[in-house]
């Protein structure tokens, strides 16, 4: 493998997070065991991307700089809290006529009110929406991966849910865990105390906002009676439109 | 022995010589222990496997079953594949009376492994450095995962900017990484 190729697509990068089909993978292996240089820049890549996944999971990423910026930003500071002091006045000011004069009258009126407002209470309480019905929810049937092998599912954009199937033969367990990760091997969600239906399959429902396109690993473990072992592997596809 | 070649590495330690197989530990030992980590997901584990790989290659060499000093690399790379198989398929057969989290069955990410207090500070400061849209950028291509073009596609921008932004992050990076661990 030539140092071009591995600029030019990306190797590093897609090695690291483990994009690379089986036979790339090994064909860099082989060159980065006798490289120093490409050696280096796996493991700076391994570092950053880990950096970037500690960071964004600690906080929200966006707002990760802003201690930063704020400190950078020393010339604003005296006119931030000069500012912050002037609107904290005129807040107590507001607040002060808000507790001694209009409160208690708004108390006045809402208590006049009330009388002629119960009456209607429980037709507006009909109206609270509960849990929306959804059409066309996707559902798909994973089958137990044997190499490569991947069921897809298409995620509509407006999708909230995305309904698994599973079925599996006779084991000696009566509940089961489902872990789902991403390529990368990160741990997204687990749904314990799956039971088999009266199908004698289980089913769960993932949120689909979790679920961005991309390949995804589920297993699936024995979990009760103990002791728990893995009983099937899955790999999901997910697209969207 | 800074600088010596594989050559030298062979025939020194078929001579006895503990420097040189001090010294090929050292330059191999790190590649080996990576790809050990990455594919067993454990420090424990990959420990092993670097102890076992080279074990084996030490004797293969001793014993002077590699093909040619040029094949060394490719032949270390060999047997820690081998290795780490061997691990796995132990680990399968464990998987019918052990439970799962002992037979590390649920294996976690290893990017733990590569997280320490002066990645954390070189990644805060790197991203201090973005504007708000490409720290977004960062987020959805190594956390969420997307693919470069949809991300591009989400954040309004072309492809190449993507690229752009992901390759200055990174060399920040590694300027302030490289600094702080040699300072």
């Amino acid at each position: 493998m030539l140092h071009s190729q591995i600029q030019h697509e990306e190797i590093v990068e897609r090695y690291v997070r483990k994009q690379l089909a089986p036979e790339e993978r090994q064909a860099f292996e082989e060159h980065y065991f006798a490289c120093d240089k490409c050696f280096e820049k796996v493991q700076v890549m391994e570092r950053f991307i880990a950096g970037v996944h500690d960071l964004a999971r600690r906080t929200a990423l966006d707002d990760a700089a802003e201690t930063g910026v704020s400190r950078s930003a020393s010339g604003w500071l005296l006119w931030a809290f000069a500012g912050t002091a002037v609107a904290t006045i005129a807040l107590a000011v507001v607040t002060g006529w808000a507790f001694l004069h209009r409160i208690p009258m708004l108390k006045r009126e809402l208590i006049a009110a009330a009388g002629t407002y119960q009456p209607q209470q429980p037709s507006v309480a009909t109206l609270q929406p509960g849990p929306m019905p959804q059409a066309n929810v996707p559902l798909v049937m994973l089958q137990a991966s044997r190499g490569e092998q991947q069921t897809t599912a298409v995620l509509a954009a407006d999708a909230r849910q995305l309904v698994l199937w599973m079925e599996i033969g006779p084991t000696r367990y009566r509940a089961y865990r489902m872990e789902v990760y991403s390529a990368s091997g990160r741990q997204i969600m687990t749904v314990d105390g799956l039971t088999r239906g009266p199908y004698g399959a289980l089913a769960a429902s993932l949120p689909a906002e979790a679920l961005q396109p991309g390949t995804f690993r589920i297993t699936l473990i024995g979990q009760s009676p103990p002791p728990a072992s893995l009983v099937s592997e899955y790999r999901l596809q997910i697209r969207r439109p | 022995m800074p600088g010596a070649t594989e050559s030298e590495f062979v025939a020194g330690i078929q001579q006895g010589r503990a420097d040189c197989e001090t010294a090929l530990y050292e330059k191999y030992s790190a590649r080996v222990f990576y790809l050990a980590l990455r594919e067993a997901k454990s420090r424990q584990d990959a420990e092993d496997i670097r102890a076992e790989t080279f074990l084996r290659v030490l004797q293969a060499i001793r014993k002077n079953q590699v093909r040619s000093a040029e094949a060394l690399p490719a032949f270390i790379l060999g047997v820690t594949r081998n290795v780490i198989r061997e691990l796995f398929a132990r680990r399968r057969k464990m998987a019918d009376v052990v439970p799962a989290e002992e037979a590390n069955l649920t294996i976690p990410s290893h990017e733990g492994n590569f997280i320490d207090q002066e990645v954390q500070v070189a990644i805060r400061r790197t991203i201090e450095r973005l504007k708000p849209r490409e720290r977004r950028v960062l987020r959805m291509l190594f956390y969420e995962e997307l693919e470069a073009e949809e991300v591009a596609r989400q954040v309004a921008i072309a492809p190449e900017r993507v690229r752009l932004v992901k390759s200055r992050a990174l060399k920040h990076f590694r300027e302030i990484h490289r600094r702080l661990t040699s300072s």
